[in-house]
């Protein structure tokens, strides 16, 4: 279980997350917010890439700063917008980040092998990524992700640059990989969640305003709430 | 085996692969250049004189006498008008009597300093004692020196120390590869997917400098190449196994190695060189997520500081095509700069110098190779605490 108990952060005087309190099961985690709303630094804290200001993280009850690379293992963080080693293939990037995922050697060719095969990349496992499309490299990034087979799979705006075809394509391999797993995945596009997010949470100015499983409300409603109008001091304490 | 990727990022590159062209054209055409500069080709045939053959080879006092005898009994044939045969097969000899005597100082002076040395040990303490000791040691083995023709061997060393421009150009080679080890990480957006790797903090940051490490080593390498190419042109690739006192410059030499070995030394040095400084570039890099503040801070600080120890070494002299320096500040540059070990690193075969460690003689050379590689992994230890923390 994941735990983000009391979370801050701050860059100078600008509170990018305040007072963040949230628990995390299994299931999909829909982060829905504005540009700037804190979706990327709750993320990089996730996956200790960031440090908090106050607060921390917990991973069954304990701070991933005693866990150290324990936790890392657990997880498989997908960043906005990567670009991956255009000299490698398809093979060549994933046994690279199967090693830093620490994957065992024995266990590699079959691993990789299967992960191109989830994404449909198996045909070009020998291709160079920098003939890769968007959708492709996106695709990539699963397998990347997935390679070490973590508990934890988190997602920093997954969709963009993607069309509306490779927008779907993406929401149907997400919805197969997140069986038994806690997914966590920010966006700022609603209909990106639609169908696929068990729970949604939404930022706003570092607050988390709405914690709540997804039912039958409309989540283009909910979001227009948060955002349609202006609303002051959203964060409580 | 994450070494093997972090090398092919950097072999993925196109400009590595044009600086690599680059600088294996440059060094070769400058190596050349020089090389015709003090070329001192032989034109006449000696192969059908017996006695001139005889004296080749292995030196002898014998031959020495040989030589001698001829050029006492036929000095008035440089005293004729214009050009002759005779005259220039006087000046082969003469030539290679020079050699000879050159060879017998050198023979001369290792027995002289040996001697001396034993003397010494006899009546010194301490710390002179020691140092007598040493020096004996050195200058003890007999060293097997060739009587050749011409200044192959001189020319050879000619070839191989090359440098200013040369040196610029791997520095800056060395700046262009230091992109490629953390910058390149945040250009391609994977910085994040690496620093959330389990292995993503202490194993990535090894192989990363290591893969940086191992290029400093081959552009070292590639320099070597790159200048002794052209070797076969000189025509005694036979010399490369004769004793380094065989060539003007390391005459005083105590070290008992051939010009390959002094090479293959040469170019481990300047390896060293090469990776203090890339060790340097590599942890400015750290502070960075773009390549221009960084690539300027790294040629103000390689560039400069080449610079500053080659200005700061004093005056410039040629002798004989051969450069001779005078150091005017060479102790601190000697020691602590990197640049020494590049721009000069023959210089620390030249003669024995050495410098009292705790009542110990150490040499110049082994201190400068000590404090360079404590300086490699200070660099590494503080790079890897910014590699930490300055982007959480």
């Amino acid at each position: 279980m994941l735990e983000i108990k009391n979370l801050t952060k701050k860059y100078g005087k600008k509170e990018a997350l305040v007072n963040a309190n949230i628990i995390f099961n299994k299931g999909i985690y829909g982060l829905l917010g504005p540009n700037g709303a804190g979706k990327s630094t709750m993320m990089n804290i996730i996956a200790d890439i960031l440090k908090p200001t106050s607060g921390g993280v917990l991973y069954d009850g304990q701070n991933i700063k005693q866990l150290k690379s324990r936790y890392r293992l657990k997880i498989g963080y997908l960043p906005q917008k990567v670009g991956y080693y255009g000299d490698f293939t398809a093979k060549q990037t994933l046994e690279y980040f199967a090693v830093l995922r620490g994957v065992e050697k024995n266990q590699m060719k079959e691993r990789i092998d299967r992960m191109l095969a989830m994404v449909n990349l198996s045909e070009n496992v020998n291709d160079k990524v920098r003939t890769f499309s968007g959708g492709m490299k996106q695709r990539l990034g699963i397998a990347v992700t997935m390679i070490s087979e973590p508990e934890i799979l988190i997602f920093d705006e997954p969709t963009v640059g993607l069309d509306p075809k490779e927008r779907l394509n993406f929401r149907k391999l997400l919805k197969q990989i997140s069986k038994e797993r806690t997914v966590i995945l920010s966006t700022h596009i609603v209909s990106d969640l639609n169908d696929i997010a068990d729970y949604v949470l939404i930022l706003k100015e570092g607050c988390v305003v709405e914690n709540k499983k997804m039912d039958s409300e409309s989540l283009e409603g909910l979001y227009l709430q948060y955002f349609g109008n202006d609303t002051e001091d959203i964060c409580s304490e | 085996m994450l070494s093997k990727y972090e090398i092919k990022k950097i072999f993925g590159a196109k400009l590595v692969l044009v600086m690599i062209i680059i600088n294996l054209l440059f060094g070769v055409v400058y190596s050349y250049h020089d090389y015709i500069i003090h070329h001192n080709a032989t034109q006449t045939d000696m192969t059908g004189d017996k006695v001139y053959q005889s004296c080749l080879g292995n030196y002898s006092q014998e031959k020495l006498d040989i030589l001698q005898n001829y050029v006492a009994e036929n000095w008035e044939v440089m005293e004729r008008e214009g050009d002759s045969k005779d005259k220039r097969i006087y000046s082969k000899y003469s030539d290679l009597m020079a050699k000879a005597i050159n060879i017998s100082d050198v023979m001369q002076y290792r027995k002289t300093v040996s001697d001396n040395a034993g003397r010494l040990i006899e009546s010194e303490k301490g710390y002179y004692k020691k140092l007598n000791k040493k020096i004996k040691k050195m200058y003890s083995p007999e060293v097997s020196l060739k009587i050749r023709e011409g200044n192959v061997g001189d020319e050879i060393t000619g070839f191989f120390i090359v440098t200013g421009p040369v040196d610029a150009l791997s520095i800056i080679f060395l700046i262009v590869i230091s992109f490629y080890i953390f910058l390149v990480e945040h250009k391609n957006g994977t910085f994040e997917l690496i620093f959330s790797s389990f292995a993503g903090r202490g194993k990535i940051y090894i192989n990363k400098v290591t893969a940086a490490m191992l290029m400093a080593v081959m552009v070292s390498i590639l320099q070597t190449i790159s200048t002794v190419l052209l070797l076969p042109l000189t025509g005694g690739m036979n010399e490369l196994f004769d004793a380094v006192q065989s060539t003007a410059l390391f005459a005083k030499s105590p070290y008992n190695i051939n010009i390959l070995e002094l090479i293959i030394i040469v170019t481990l040095l300047r390896a060293i060189g090469y990776m203090v400084l890339e060790s340097i570039f590599v942890f400015v890099s750290l502070f960075f997520k773009r390549n221009i503040i960084p690539m300027a801070i790294n040629l103000l600080l390689g560039l400069g500081l080449y610079w500053i120890v080659y200005y700061g070494s004093g005056t410039y002299v040629t002798y004989s095509g051969v450069g001779i320096r005078r150091y005017a500040f060479h102790s601190i540059a000697k020691f602590l700069s990197p640049i020494e070990l590049i721009r000069y690193a023959e210089g620390y075969l030249w003669s024995f110098k050495a410098v009292n460690i705790a009542g110990y003689p150490v040499t110049e050379i082994t201190v400068a190779v000590c404090i360079n590689v404590f300086i490699i992994f200070l660099l590494g230890i503080l790079g890897y605490h910014v590699y930490l923390r300055r982007w959480r």
